[in-house]
């Protein structure tokens, strides 16, 4: 590990050097490439939160880049999902449109071994390095490359008038609400997946030992996604994401909705009568990763600065204004009183890496086969 | 050939000079008809490009593995050996069925009126034709407001009126999905039927009834077997449009798809198993393109009696 981190850094160096820049190290300073700053910057911005969040700070970070560095950068964002971002950057490799990315964990670290990257602590101070929350730092695993953003939560939304009625995963296959919950089919959205892991936690599966060596073991999955099923058939439908749900909430066709726990919140503010329930066995969460910085950009400096920027105060700001409570605080900066009741009240359950494995390419076919068979097609 | 001269008055009369011979005249007759096919190359060059080089393609790779590139029928025997698919294509069939009877059934009283009220037809044919001209998604999502267990119209009035006590859950099964079907149907049934029974002579049913038959005899005995090829064509187009249809089971689908074209795109665009997705739709092809053929069939035997 040590050795490939050595390698990619001097990967990082070598490039940055090839574009005549005389500092780039790991030092126990702040090291930002000192080449010219250039007026555009591209950056490749997801889907939700991060699109969102990066549209309303290119203004401001025009404004910081003039004032530090006297060039008023102009970022253009470019809106697309994760792994068409991911697609579009290896098709154009080595001379990639954008400067920064905003990709899934997963593809950050398959980029580390190619030279991909920029890595990001090397520009951050040490002291700046240690505001960003530790164990979320590990569960990412992207190495320094990337620090974590947000978080993605899975809950029970529950309608008012179920006040302490809900308290487990369990209640999604409760008869009493029978035609009454809804979550996302894993067929259509991958929160679906997240259902899985709701089930596993309440039969007390070991989900780790369903994958191994590219092999999917679906015979030891099987009682999980049977529960999955029972589940469904207590539906009232399986949903396709937030567009689904929503409306099913609203009117009140649904009692309990499997669902993002920001999405709940928004839900709340809307005014629908629905409350958060974080479920006893756990709360399934996983930790989304701020934007990373192309090694092959020509504007280093500006594209370091917008990632930084992406996790400075004042888009901490910004994401309050919309309403995006599941921005990470770092440490010693102000939360939201929802991010604070959440990390009160919820037992969290990292999930990453059962996401990934699910998601990725390795298990994902066999994942939804099994997905098709049990919970659909009741087999 | 006699060898007699013969003079085709139609191409005389459109190009207004007189055939001079039996050669000029072939000449001429043979020049409209490429000019008729030339005409219709258009469409045919598009037919060929969006639809026939397609469905070939389709063919071909549903018959090759999908790893290794080797020609097997193998993806066929799958899908017709698979329980689920061929209970789902069952399904299918039988929920196609079904609405277009009922549409046709539903819609012909409608399209007798229209054809026969001229001006209530004015009135009622863009009203009818409303739900034609909305997209699917919109039908689905009027079909929520209508039949949502709890909030919708049709479950409220019912329990209200003390006909229910409980609310139907018939949104996202089976019910939902074919009242959603049948509602644009009727549509499509009520403008071709319209269409065939203004064609239809009513002095005939008079002359029927003149001759001592009742209103319903002489509408058994005359007005239905004149607008048969309107009902063939009504049935075919609608059959055909429930066994693709895809938005409607999508919107409406609860836990199991009970149309086949949802099985189709989950094993397409979710468990990428692209060929075997092929042989599925080269088997829902065939069976559409089977009953607008023998639609077809049926109309040219009608046309010759």
């Amino acid at each position: 590990m040590k050795l490939t981190r050595r390698a990619v850094a001097q990967g990082a160096l070598g490039s940055l050097t090839s574009l005549g820049l005389s500092s780039w190290s790991g030092s126990s300073r702040a090291a930002m490439p000192s080449a010219k700053v250039l007026p555009h910057l591209v950056a490749y911005t997801g889907t939700g939160l991060q699109t969102d969040l990066a549209d309303k700070l290119v203004e401001p970070f025009a404004q910081h880049m003039k004032t530090k560095y006297g060039v008023p950068v102009h970022v253009q964002t470019v809106v697309g999902q994760s792994p068409n971002s991911w697609v579009a950057f290896q098709t154009e490799w080595p001379n990639p449109s954008g400067d920064v990315y905003q990709l899934y964990n997963e593809y950050i670290r398959q980029g580390i071994p190619k030279r991909y990257w920029l890595r990001l602590q090397d520009a951050c101070t040490p002291e700046e390095w240690a505001t960003f929350n530790k164990s979320a730092l590990v569960t990412m695993a992207t190495d320094g490359y990337t620090a974590p953003l947000s978080i993605s939560a899975y809950v029970l939304v529950v309608q008012d008038s179920l006040k302490d009625l809900v308290t487990s995963w369990a209640d999604l296959g409760n008869p009493k609400f029978k035609n009454r919950i809804t979550f996302d089919s894993a067929l259509s959205v991958g929160s679906g997946y997240d259902a899985i892991a709701a089930a596993a936690l309440v039969r007390g599966a070991d989900w780790t030992k369903w994958f191994a060596h590219g092999k999917f073991d679906a015979s030891a999955a099987r009682p999980t996604f049977e529960e999955v099923a029972r589940w469904a058939k207590n539906a009232l439908t399986l949903t396709q994401g937030s567009g689904s749900i929503s409306p099913l909430l609203r009117r009140g066709e649904a009692l309990i909705s499997a669902w993002w726990w920001q999405n709940g919140l928004q839900e709340k503010l809307a005014g629908t009568p629905v409350h958060i329930v974080y479920p006893k066995e756990g709360v399934l969460a996983a930790v989304d990763t701020g934007p990373v910085v192309s090694s092959k950009t020509k504007n280093p400096v500006a594209a370091l600065e917008w990632v930084k920027f992406f996790h400075s105060a004042t888009a901490s700001k910004i994401a309050d204004q919309l309403h995006e409570f599941n921005l990470m605080p770092r440490e010693g900066e102000p939360a939201p009183p929802q991010w604070d009741e959440f990390t009160k009240n919820a037992h969290i359950v990292w999930i990453n890496q059962f996401r990934e494995w699910t998601l990725g390419p390795d298990y994902n076919r066999q994942v939804l086969a099994l997905y098709n068979d049990v919970v659909i097609q009741g087999a | 050939m006699s060898g007699v001269t013969t003079i085709d008055p139609s191409s005389a009369r459109h190009s207004g000079i007189p055939p001079r011979d039996g050669t000029v005249a072939r000449l001429r007759r043979r020049r409209e008809r490429l000019f008729y096919r030339l005409c219709a190359l258009p469409a045919l060059s598009i037919t060929l490009l969006v639809a026939a080089i397609p469905l070939a393609l389709l063919i071909v790779q549903s018959l090759r593995d999908q790893e290794t590139g080797a020609w097997t029928p193998s993806y066929y025997v799958r899908s017709l050996g698979n329980r689920f698919f061929t209970h789902t294509l069952l399904t299918t069939i039988a929920m196609a069925f079904g609405v277009t009877a009922i549409s046709i059934m539903a819609a012909f009283p409608l399209a007798y009126l229209m054809a026969r009220k001229s001006r209530l037809r004015t009135v009622l044919m863009p009203v009818v034709t409303v739900p034609r001209m909305l997209p699917f998604v919109v039908v689905g999502y009027a079909m929520i407001l209508l039949l949502a267990p709890i909030t919708g119209v049709l479950n409220r009035v019912l329990v209200q009126l003390g006909l229910l006590q409980h609310p139907l859950f018939i949104l996202f099964g089976w019910p939902g999905q074919a009242l959603a079907f049948t509602y644009s149907a009727i549509v499509v049934a009520a403008g071709i039927l319209t269409g065939v029974l203004i064609s239809v002579d009513p002095q005939l049913e008079d002359a029927a009834i003149s001759l001592g038959a009742s209103r319903l005899r002489s509408f058994f005995v005359v007005t239905l077997p004149l607008s048969t090829p309107g009902i063939i064509a009504a049935s075919a187009l609608i059959f055909t449009t429930v066994v693709t249809a895809y938005a409607i089971p999508v919107m409406l689908s609860g836990r199991v798809p009970y149309m086949i074209s949802v099985v189709i795109a989950t094993d397409l665009l979710t468990l990428q198993e692209t060929h075997l997705a092929f042989a599925q739709a080269v088997l829902v092809s065939l069976l559409a393109v089977g009953v607008t053929a023998g639609a077809q069939l049926l109309l040219s035997r009608y046309g010759r009696r």
